[in-house]
């Protein structure tokens, strides 16, 4: 039994292989995109739009107002980095239930390459905001004595991000399979009902955890460097 | 447990690539579509709130026409009023004016007719009179009641203070006017007794039948007489007082 969908390879060439993970990863991509792609296609102004139009509406809107009550800043620069995290774990976590679909988030690459994404997002953003000098220099806060802690804790960070993901997803499919060998009939599906709910749980703990970083990271920036500037005037 | 950076790799273009489909076919329009509906809906409460600043300003200027025509339609209906009480009045005036000149000339009407009844009246009194005389006094004196007429005449002549006789002395002809045609004894009885006093006196008789059975002397534009006429008149006097219905 194959739990790691690294495993499963389609097809290989010259040391690429193409795994089960990529498989997925690409369908879930196209089901986004194609989705969002024939939703915007007619898009009306009036206050009467189509039926897939709203729900994609409804949908920025939570995701906006989640952003903005997190953050309290605008939330479109962090719309669609963190919304396309939470779109994406969303649907691969729920496309668990479909027989043969092998979720990208069980491969711990997956959830490494998430992880490794916002790693670098906190301090793109951070240099955004404030500048590359500034950034760098909260990494001797409060002495130069701290940075090797506070580069251990931004990997450290970034590791939990991804093995939170990968242990939530690989055991919730671990789980279903044991249970399946187990008790064939019935409690495997109330299994899977319940990996949708932590599917679900894990991709909006995901995508707001990032988007704390990110925000905590270019807030205290912002405040230090807005502080200074008091200071020196 | 392991990681194959090759897949991680692959993994992190996949969400790159993921991010900018999005960005380009879901976030960048829903959200320009939904910022545009909020410029259309704020467009719309903009202009509702104009049109509602309209329809009050609208309804305000409809209320003030409406209780300006309200003050005329008062003003119209009280004039119409006074003018209707004034027109009213000015035709009771009328009518009772008119009613008043009715009422003039059924009295005159009424004043007409009762003269005309009291002179039938008198006529007939006189003719009765006099019949009731002629016959009282032919049955009484065996005289008629002309010779009665005339010895009353005489008398009285006879009788006349002197002044009198002599202002019937300054003219030279007098005239006897009789209601009836005297007899030939008469007349000369008449003519002697002028002659007595003044001889020289032209004499002339006229029969005057108005002259209610009475006799009468004219002489230098004066008349002396004797009728019935006097007491008629005392007579018609006492029952216009007593008739009903009298013209004051």
């Amino acid at each position: 039994m194959q739990f790691n969908p690294d495993q499963i390879v389609y097809w290989s060439l010259a040391g690429f292989k193409l795994t089960a993970t990529l498989v997925s990863t690409w369908m879930v991509m196209a089901l986004l995109v194609l989705g969002s792609w024939l939703a915007t296609r007619r898009l009306t102004v009036t206050v009467r739009p189509g039926r897939w139009q709203n729900f994609l509406e409804a949908l920025v809107s939570v995701i906006r107002g989640q952003i903005r009550d997190v953050t309290h800043q605008d939330p479109d620069k962090h719309l669609w980095f963190v919304g396309t995290l939470f779109l994406f774990i969303a649907l691969s976590n729920l496309l668990v239930i479909v027989p043969g679909f092998h979720p990208p988030m069980a491969s711990l690459s997956t959830t490494t390459a998430l992880a490794l994404c916002v790693f670098v997002a906190v301090p793109v953003y951070g240099i955004g905001e404030v500048g590359l000098k500034n950034y760098l220099r909260q990494y001797l806060e409060p002495t130069p004595l701290m940075l090797p802690f506070n580069v251990i804790g931004e990997f450290s960070r970034t590791l939990a991000l991804a093995v939170r993901l990968y242990g939530n997803i690989m055991s919730g499919a671990v789980i279903g399979a044991v249970l399946i060998t187990l008790v064939p009939f019935f409690f495997p599906i109330v299994m899977q009902l319940l990996g949708l709910l932590t599917g679900f749980i894990q991709a909006y703990i995901f995508a707001i955890l990032a988007l704390v970083y990110i925000a905590s990271a270019s807030v205290v920036q912002r405040e230090r460097l807005e502080k200074q500037q008091m200071e020196e005037m | 447990m392991q990681v194959d950076w090759l897949t991680v790799a692959a993994q992190i273009v996949n969400f790159l690539i993921l991010i900018a489909l999005l960005k380009r076919f879901l976030y960048r329009p829903i959200v320009s579509t939904m910022e545009a509906r909020q410029r259309y809906i704020e467009s719309q409460l903009a202009q509702a709130r104009e049109l509602k600043r309209q329809g009050e300003h609208l309804t305000a200027t409809y209320r003030d026409k409406l209780e300006s025509l309200e003050r005329e339609r008062q003003s119209l209906l009280e004039q119409a009023k006074r003018e209707v009480e004034s027109e009213r009045q000015a035709l009771l005036d009328k009518v009772r004016l008119e009613v008043e000149q009715k009422r003039l000339e059924w009295l005159q009407d009424l004043a007409r007719e009762q003269a005309v009844l009291l002179r039938e009246l008198k006529s007939l009194l006189a003719e009765q009179l006099v019949d009731l005389g002629r016959r009282a006094f032919a049955d009484l004196a065996a005289k008629t009641l002309e010779q009665c007429v005339i010895d009353a005449f005489l008398e009285r002549l006879n009788t006349l203070p002197d002044d009198k006789k002599a202002l019937l002395r300054t003219g030279d002809r007098c005239q006897v006017m009789t209601a009836f045609p005297l007899e030939t004894d008469d007349r000369i009885k008449i003519e002697r007794t002028l002659k007595s006093f003044d001889p020289s006196l032209d004499i002339s008789f006229e029969c005057r039948p108005e002259l209610i059975c009475g006799i009468a002397l004219e002489a230098d534009d004066r008349i002396w007489h004797w009728d019935l006429a006097s007491y008629l008149e005392e007579l018609e006097t006492t029952l216009s007082r007593v008739l009903p219905g009298s013209v004051p």
